[in-house]
């Protein structure tokens, strides 16, 4: 993943520059934290990294391709083949239950119901949470949410996860508990993860991390 | 793919729609049937090669020895096959009665001097002329008319007789308003007073006649028939024109109805468009969620369209039960409603089914194309922005 002279302006051309000419370089497997203040771009990062959003100036170049440019068809596929995201609210669908959460990004890829539910509990099963696989999503904890969530992200073993605040909405111990699973290496050592936080503790896990302020990346350490 | 669980309002909506499309459907299936019944018997004539028939139509005072004394409708038929045969002996014709109108009920009332006896009352009824006989007839009872009740006496008697067939008075009708028209297969008509003829136009009788390979002008045919009726008033047609006129009868029948399920199909596109709308937008978040994971435009766009056809498939599978039953019922209803030749068997096409099922579908997709685009331009950032 590479990203080049990106820039965002949130408000048109006079706008405010939320990323200025930000140049980011992920290697395969490497587990990236980016910290920064509330509002310092954080999100607005992650969200040109998976084509939410189309930079102002610069390029982004991503399994190959340029999400925000490439055909919705590609872009889409990209998202449920080589991605996983997590978010901070979990954004998992209520109404379903944790096992048809976890095999949505399969379905989305044209697996088969039968099959994709058989990974999900699998999934499920691997992170010690099968008594959850038929719990309708809208009961489950916070933590369990996330741990779904996880499991959601990482059921069709993406190239890259990407998380927004991943544990934002939980008490330390979970956090940590989160984040470890994360940044686990166990069975796909190749993943990439980029993670945005504003919470310094997690700093030391990760194999880099980056601090973005004033619209800029620069290497933890380096002077504000 | 199912977006989300709707809501109780969502899910009324849906009903609604639901009981829409099968209702319009179903009318306009029935419709279908009507028309098949009333132009059918003629195709199948023309279709079998029949070109050499006529349809042969007359009010009853064209036929002045009918239109004195007693006139049922046995009676009628015979003196038609006496004076075809007597005019046309050697030719082989064959006189079929297909229809013996009843009109200007009303007038004919008014004067006095015609009366109808019917045991059918069915027809009357479901026209709302006021058609309320005080016991139900039964197939071999009879009921008249007030002017000739008011003749009768009170009370009335309990049996009247035509010759030699005694039949039970179920009661008396009044046909005041506009008269519809009314078959008389089973009907009798009153003894008119002597010297009295019936009125002009109260009663039509139309036959197929038909000939084995004799061909027969209009005018050889009225000429040859004067004796018996009135050539002036006889009116003669091909099967074909005649079809074409039964299918002319029913013309307003089927724009009224037309009309109708065409609105009640806009409405159901209109409600389509601002349910499945108004539930998208209470789906945004699970949308935004399905595009995150890679769900592409396109996808979410058939999800929210499988869910308007599964609705509008619904419907369509409810007014193909509920549309012949409708049609069988007007149908019933309409027995000798003025139309020649109406059968009581109509039929539907598969191909005008399947045809028409598409139009709804199609109809239905457009409407739900709204809330599809809607849908699908869902921006998946939502969920990042917890908006
Ligand atoms: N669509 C938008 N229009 C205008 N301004 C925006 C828009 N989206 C984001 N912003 C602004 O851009 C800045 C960066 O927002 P972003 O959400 O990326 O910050 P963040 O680092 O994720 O903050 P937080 O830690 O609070 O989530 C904020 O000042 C925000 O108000
Ligand atoms: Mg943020």
């Amino acid at each position: 993943m590479q990203l080049d002279q990106v820039s965002v302006r949130h408000g048109g051309a006079t706008g405010r520059c939320v990323l200025d000419a930000v140049d980011l370089t992920l290697a395969p497997g490497e587990r990236l934290c980016i910290l920064g203040e509330s509002g310092a771009g954080k999100t607005t990062l992650l969200e040109l990294i998976s084509g939410f959003r189309r930079p102002d100036a610069g390029r982004v170049r991503l399994f190959g391709m340029d999400p925000a440019r490439a055909a919705d068809s590609l872009r889409s596929r990209l998202r449920r083949q080589r991605m996983g995201f997590m978010f901070q609210d979990y954004a998992l669908i209520e109404h379903l239950t944790a096992a048809a959460n976890i095999a949505l990004p399969l379905r989305l890829d044209g697996m088969a119901a039968s099959a994709a539910h058989r990974h999900a509990l699998e999934r499920l099963a691997d992170l010690g949470l099968s008594h959850l696989a038929a719990v309708s999503a809208s009961a489950l904890s916070g933590g369990e949410k996330q741990r779904v969530a996880f499991a959601r992200a990482t059921v069709h073993t993406p190239g890259l996860i990407l998380a927004d605040e991943p544990t934002g909405s939980l008490d330390p111990a979970t956090g940590a508990e989160i984040l470890r699973l994360i940044l686990a290496r166990d069975a796909d050592a190749g993943r990439s993860v980029v993670v945005v936080t504003h919470n310094h503790a997690h700093c030391p896990h990760f194999d880099r991390v980056l601090v973005l302020r004033g619209g800029h990346l620069a290497e933890a350490g380096a002077p504000a | 793919m199912k977006q989300s669980r709707p809501g109780g309002r969502v899910m009324l909506r849906r009903l609604l729609i639901l009981v829409l499309v099968a209702a319009c459907f179903s009318v306009v299936l029935a419709n279908r049937i009507v028309t098949s019944a009333a132009t059918a018997g003629f195709e199948t004539r023309i279709a079998s090669g029949l070109s050499n028939e006529a349809v042969l139509s007359f009010p009853l005072i064209a036929a002045p020895d009918v239109s004195r004394g007693r006139a049922d409708a046995a009676h009628i038929d015979l003196y038609m096959q006496r004076a075809i045969h007597a005019a046309f002996a050697d030719a082989g014709l064959a006189f079929a009665p297909f229809s013996r109108q009843f009109v200007r009920l009303a007038e004919a009332s008014d004067t006095g001097q015609v009366e109808l006896l019917t045991t059918e009352p069915g027809f009357l009824a479901a026209w709302g002329v006021g058609l309320a006989p005080d016991v139900a007839p039964t197939a071999d009872s009879c009921l008249v008319g007030r002017t000739l009740a008011a003749s009768l006496g009170d009370p009335l008697p309990q049996w009247l007789h035509f010759g030699d067939r005694r039949c039970p008075l179920a009661g008396v009708f009044d046909a005041t308003g506009r008269a519809p028209f009314w078959t008389l297969d089973r009907a009798v008509l009153r003894l008119a007073p002597p010297g009295r003829a019936m009125t002009g136009e109260t009663f039509v009788w139309s036959g197929f006649l038909h000939s084995d390979g004799l061909s027969f002008g209009a005018e050889r045919l009225r000429e040859g028939l004067t004796p018996w009726i009135d050539p002036d008033m006889v009116e003669i047609w091909s099967s074909r024109d005649q079809a074409a006129r039964a299918a002319e009868i029913l013309t307003i029948y089927r724009f009224v109805s037309g009309t109708i399920s065409g609105i009640a199909l806009g409405i159901s596109a209109f409600a389509i468009a601002t349910t499945f709308t108004f539930s998208v937008s209470g789906q945004l978040r699970d949308i935004a969620i399905r595009r995150a994971l890679g769900a592409t435009q396109w996808r979410i766009m058939i999800g929210v369209q499988s869910e308007v056809a599964g609705l509008v498939g619904a419907g369509l599978g409810l007014g193909l039960v509920a549309g012949p039953y409708l049609g069988h019922l007007l149908l019933q209803h309409m027995a000798g409603a003025g139309v020649p030749g109406l059968s009581s068997e109509g039929s539907l096409a598969p191909q005008y089914i399947a045809g028409l099922g598409l139009l709804f579908l199609l109809t239905g997709l457009i409407a739900g194309l709204i809330p599809a685009i809607t849908a699908a331009r869902v921006d998946p950032a939502i969920i990042l922005r917890g908006s």
